[in-house]
């Protein structure tokens, strides 16, 4: 049977209904991994044995019938700035190349009760500061569908295992579109949830206001059944609220079981269609000065076409604060971060470079610990919270995060949803982003507000552009209507609108 | 020359005294093996977060609520960033933009009347662990115990004039601080830390610059500093010099004070809101709550048990020190025991035991019932004073009913006269010389032989009687 | 704003954050910073005096938790991933 292109719930079915086990599926991703890790490089720690042991452990309990969930014994790739207990935890930094936690992240300890398998961790730019996967310590990771291009960052590892088929599912981050970029680049989905309804524990901390745990997946209903486990307030994280009446995401996913197994083939019905009638979506009007790809415009007025012809109400919007948006970003994400990477001195866990005297071998270890991005970002943030800079640059930001949110949420009074692209482009090669970091940052345009203003969005992958790469479309909601984003994600799948980049 | 006139001001940080740390589960208390107080959280291990404790919440809201504070109802933490090892994650969380309580006062007594000493504000902050330097081989050793410790921090106006005004406010503070329950305030222990700001100037003209004087771990340190930085700052400007704005280490070795080695004297600490925590809301219900339950203080409580139970000023200003004495003493007195008889024992023996013992009144094990029991068992003569008074040290470490253990140990007073006259009479065949002594005038020998009646009655005997009985045997003859 | 800093600056700021300074770097570090800040400071074009900034995206109450202690002995967990230590306490060079 070959089950490598089933999503997650897919698999959970097949496995509960014990037409295959769950050693079996661990066996067929160490194949796929064995036959492409080499070039993709989409992990950095391998759990062969753990993951193995939790195997068996799984399939006694749906032997028994106890199935904690229905994505009990399905692999899943972890991010590796999510903390894992007893296996090591890199963050993509020399800084940690030997840390192992003594705890779990809250958001695995989750998926763990609800049965998933951790297959490993994956690699990441370093400390997720990056968006191609190229900062991390331990060497880049390749897009599948071209390996000279770049998966995206700072959650490439997690995308590009999805789309390779090294996992079933994958934890990532996004701070500033870490999820969502790299989910357009490799073709698969991208989610990132509301902030506050997923615990940060154990998220390695880059900007605390501005990080959340998010999934890639095969299909929406994946993602409805990850969020629906893991969005759960949690005591060890005081910015945490959960999302009330989780139950509802239980709808999407049960929907997605029940017509996969009856409705083999039949992509769209009444039911489906109507959910969209009167439905306002806003369409991203183009920012001046600012070229986006014509695939990705083409794939963005499509769908916006396909919303229309379903009865949405589709119309142009125009936002004026998303650039000074992103210049507010690029102050308090590195402002946080240079505070968040303070406690990296080599002295009580991590790197160290012995020195005589204390300071310097602060300056030593953290010299020699972090690459020149994150030391840029640490050095950028120092200087916006200094004493001379603090008004004009953090205040002000802070200020312009105010301005953007509100303006956001006007939007959402005019609309339910906002389409629009994810990135300026597709996947660029290997080698050129890095060359300048100005030019690399404004490519996170269209994918920040969501982080400054805490609000869930999603990358939904619509075909290739004319060279076979992967092209991703945003949509985004208001604050906890991520039930109605994932919703909507799931119709245009059904609706075949989306289709994720099935070529491994 | 004219008279210089010194300005001091405080900034006083106190360990509060709830059971866990700040931010985290771990025990707050004091000692424990090294580096066992610890947990992810306070020692900032990566992906960890703070979540901030009700107790200290609490506490620290009582304080600013005894010392008249305006409590600020949405407050907010931030983070001071500076590298230094006692700091696990290289930042302190504090409260710099929007502290829980400003603008309040505390009022001390001085020669010259009563004098209110201004309160700027009130901020809770998060204490830093141990280091050990160790001179040999230049390392430095880390317990990390202490770091998350809640603490708070009281910054007072520049209102002192003179060192005793500072002892006179620090000993009130202490006192309000203990009576709340909030801290036990021992400056040797460092649950209290005293930093003084002086600076010196002539009446009449501009405000001289101010030095701050840290490491000042008794109250006797706290006097001599001042004392010893004002001459330095006057001595300095008289001969032309000036005074520079720095931080200095009081040494209480040489008792003098040293420039501290270019501690961060600009440095930067980049101060913004802590993202892991939201404001921290608080009610006008909470505040009323809390105003409510905030305890009768020292002077009020001190009053009121001279009016209720007519106690003179003398004993109740010893009973009321302690409000934990002041409580057991109110208590026992419920159990139909004289308030006279309490307060006795409180002042004598109990204050006593204290002292010998190096306890402090909470740690007392006996309850009021069974002291009352105790008292009324001595005061209705079935046990003598030396039996009640050996008791009830062994019920200050240990709580039990005295009652069964009077009966169990048979303790009771001799109440059989023929017993004891056969006792007395034998003291009197074992003492001849006192004896001789007695006869000869020396009245203080009856004493001596009671002494020894007690020792051989193993305190049971009646002393009175035993004297009386010792008096009319030895004029028989 | 002039965005123009100098070789000092850049020298306290990354004396503040621990990290080293070589001598060649020196200028192409502040080149860096010059380009970054210029960047950022496009957010002047915004007249944004009377607005609040906006602190907390997360929960808007800081929740409380009961003073209880749920933490055993850490010691040995703190000894396990630090890089020098006596057994019992963290080892760090003297700072002079």
């Amino acid at each position: 049977m070959n089950f490598s292109d089933m999503t997650a719930l897919q698999l959970g079915q097949y496995l509960h209904q014990k037409e295959i086990a769950v050693g079996e599926v661990l066996d067929a991703v160490f194949e796929q991994i064995d036959k492409r890790e080499e070039e993709l490089h989409c992990y950095i720690t391998l759990d062969r044995e753990g993951v193995y042991r939790q195997a068996e452990r799984i399939q006694s309990c749906i032997l028994t019938g106890e199935i904690p969930s229905p994505l009990a014994g399905v692999p899943i790739s972890v991010k590796d700035n999510l903390c894992t207990k007893g296996l090591r935890t890199t963050c993509g930094t020399a800084m940690l190349e030997n840390f192992v936690p003594p705890y779990d992240a809250s958001v695995v300890e989750r998926l763990r009760e609800a049965g998933m398998l951790i297959i490993g961790k994956t690699n990441m730019d370093e400390f997720a500061m990056g968006s191609t996967t190229e900062t991390s310590y331990f060497g880049v990771t390749r897009n599948p569908t071209d390996p000279s291009h770049v998966p995206g960052g700072s959650s490439g590892g997690s995308a590009a295992s999805v789309a390779a088929g090294e996992a079933f599912a994958a934890l990532g981050t996004d701070t500033g579109g870490s999820v969502r970029q790299p989910a357009a680049y490799c073709g698969v989905y991208g989610f990132k949830p509301t902030y506050g309804t997923v615990s940060r524990y154990g998220l390695i901390a880059y900007a605390s206001s501005l990080d959340q745990v998010g999934f890639f997946t095969k299909d929406a209903a994946d993602s409805a059944a990850l969020m629906q486990y893991t969005c759960i307030r949690d005591r060890k994280d005081a910015t945490s609220v959960g999302l009330s009446d989780p139950g509802m995401l239980e709808k999407i996913w049960k929907a997605a079981i029940s017509k996969e197994r009856q409705n083999q083939g039949e992509l769209f019905d009444e039911s489906t269609a109507n959910r969209m009638k009167g439905k306002r979506i806003g369409i991203l009007k183009e920012i001046p000065g600012v070229n986006v790809a014509p695939a990705i415009q083409k794939a963005v007025r499509e769908v916006g076409a396909i919303f229309e012809g379903m009865g949405a109400e589709v119309e142009e919007y125009e936002p004026t604060m998303w650039e000074y948006g992103l210049c507010a970003y690029y102050t308090i994400a590195p402002a946080e971060a240079s505070s968040n990477l303070g406690r990296y001195d080599g002295v009580k866990y991590g790197l160290r470079k012995d020195r005589e005297e204390l300071h310097d071998m602060y300056l030593a270890t953290r010299t020699a610990g972090f690459g020149e991005e994150v030391r840029r970002r640490i050095l950028l943030g120092t200087f916006v919270l200094s004493r001379s800079y603090y008004d004009a640059y953090y205040q002000k930001a802070m200020k312009v995060r105010r301005l953007l949110t509100d303006e956001l949420g006007r939007a959402f009074g005019r609309f339910d949803l906002l389409l629009g692209p994810v990135s300026q482009q597709t996947a660029p090669k290997l080698g050129v982003c890095l060359q300048d970091p100005v030019q690399m940052y404004l490519g996170d345009l269209f994918t920040t507000p969501a982080n400054m203003a805490g609000m869930p969005a999603i990358s939904i992958p619509c075909g290739c552009d004319e060279k076979g790469l992967p092209v991703g479309v945003q949509l985004m909601a208001d604050r906890f209507r991520d039930k109605e984003l994932l919703q909507t994600a799931y119709l245009c799948e059904r609706k075949g609108i989306s289709c994720r980049n099935t070529k491994q | 020359m004219q008279e210089y006139e010194t300005i001091i001001g405080l900034e006083v940080h106190i360990e509060l005294s709830s059971a866990t740390k700040i931010f985290c589960g771990c025990s707050a208390s004091y000692g424990g093996r090294p580096n066992s107080h610890t947990c992810p959280v306070c020692l900032g291990m990566p992906g960890t977060l703070p979540v901030l404790n009700k107790a200290v919440v609490e506490k620290a809201l009582a304080v600013c609520l005894a010392l008249e504070c305006k409590i600020q109802t949405e407050c907010r933490f931030d983070r001071k960033n500076y590298f230094y090892p006692d700091n696990p994650q290289n930042y302190q969380i504090t409260q710099r933009y929007l502290p829980i309580g400003e603008d309040g006062f505390l009022e001390i007594e001085t020669p010259d009347g009563g004098k209110r000493i201004g309160i700027t504000e009130i901020h809770m902050e998060e204490d830093a662990g141990k280091l050990v330097h160790m001179e040999g081989n230049r390392e430095t050793l880390i317990d990390y115990n202490r770091a998350g410790v809640p603490l708070i921090e009281i910054v007072t106006q520049p209102d002192f004039r003179e060192a005793d005004e500072v002892i006179s406010f620090l000993e009130k503070l202490r006192h309000v601080i203990t009576y709340l329950g909030a801290g036990d305030c021992k400056l040797q222990e460092g649950s209290m830390r005293v930093d003084v700001n002086l600076s010196v100037h002539h009446a009449g003209e501009l405000l001289g610059t101010r030095t701050e004087m840290k490491n000042l771990n008794s109250f006797r340190s706290v006097v001599a500093a001042i004392a010893s930085e004002r001459k330095r700052q006057m001595d300095l400007l008289d001969s032309g010099g000036e005074v520079i704005l720095e931080t200095r280490r009081w040494d209480d070795g040489c008792m003098n004070s040293f420039t501290m080695r270019s501690k961060e004297v600009a440095e930067d600490y980049r101060y913004f809101p802590e993202p892991d925590l939201p404001p921290l809301k608080i009610t006008g219900q909470q505040i009323e709550q809390a105003r409510n339950s905030l305890p009768e203080f020292r002077e009020e409580r001190r009053d009121r048990l001279i009016r209720q139970y007519g106690l003179s000023r003398e004993d109740a200003d010893l009973i009321t020190d302690s409000r934990i004495l002041a409580e057991l003493f109110e208590k026992t007195v419920s159990f139909g025991v004289s308030p006279k008889q309490v307060s006795n024992w409180l002042i004598g023996e109990t204050m006593r035991i204290l002292r010998e013992k190096e306890m402090d009144p909470g740690e007392l094990a006996f309850s009021a019932e069974h002291f009352a029991s105790l008292i009324s068992l001595c005061a209705e003569k079935r046990i003598t004073n030396a039996v009640a008074k050996n008791v009830y040290e062994k019920m200050c470490i240990r709580d039990f009913d005295p009652n069964r253990y009077v009966e169990k140990n048979g303790l009771e007073m001799m109440t059989d006269l023929t017993d004891l006259t056969e006792t007395v009479k034998n003291m009197i065949a074992r003492n001849p010389q006192s004896v001789a002594d007695y006869r000869a005038g020396k009245d203080k020998v009856i004493g001596f032989l009671v002494g020894q009646t007690m020792k051989a009655t193993g305190g049971k005997a009646d002393p009175n009687l035993a004297a009386q009985l010792l008096r009319s045997l030895l004029s028989e003859t | 704003m002039d965005n123009r800093i100098t070789d000092e600056t850049v020298e306290e700021m990354a004396a503040l954050a621990k990290l080293e300074l070589s001598e060649n770097s020196l200028t192409l570090v502040r080149a860096d910073m010059e380009q970054l800040l210029d960047y950022i400071a496009r957010m002047e074009e915004l007249d944004a005096t009377n607005v609040e900034p906006l602190y907390a995206i997360g929960a808007n109450e800081c929740p409380l938790r009961e003073d209880l202690i749920t933490n055993d002995d850490g010691r040995e967990q703190a000894m396990d991933n630090a890089p020098a230590t006596t057994g019992e306490l963290f080892v760090v060079p003297s700072s002079f």
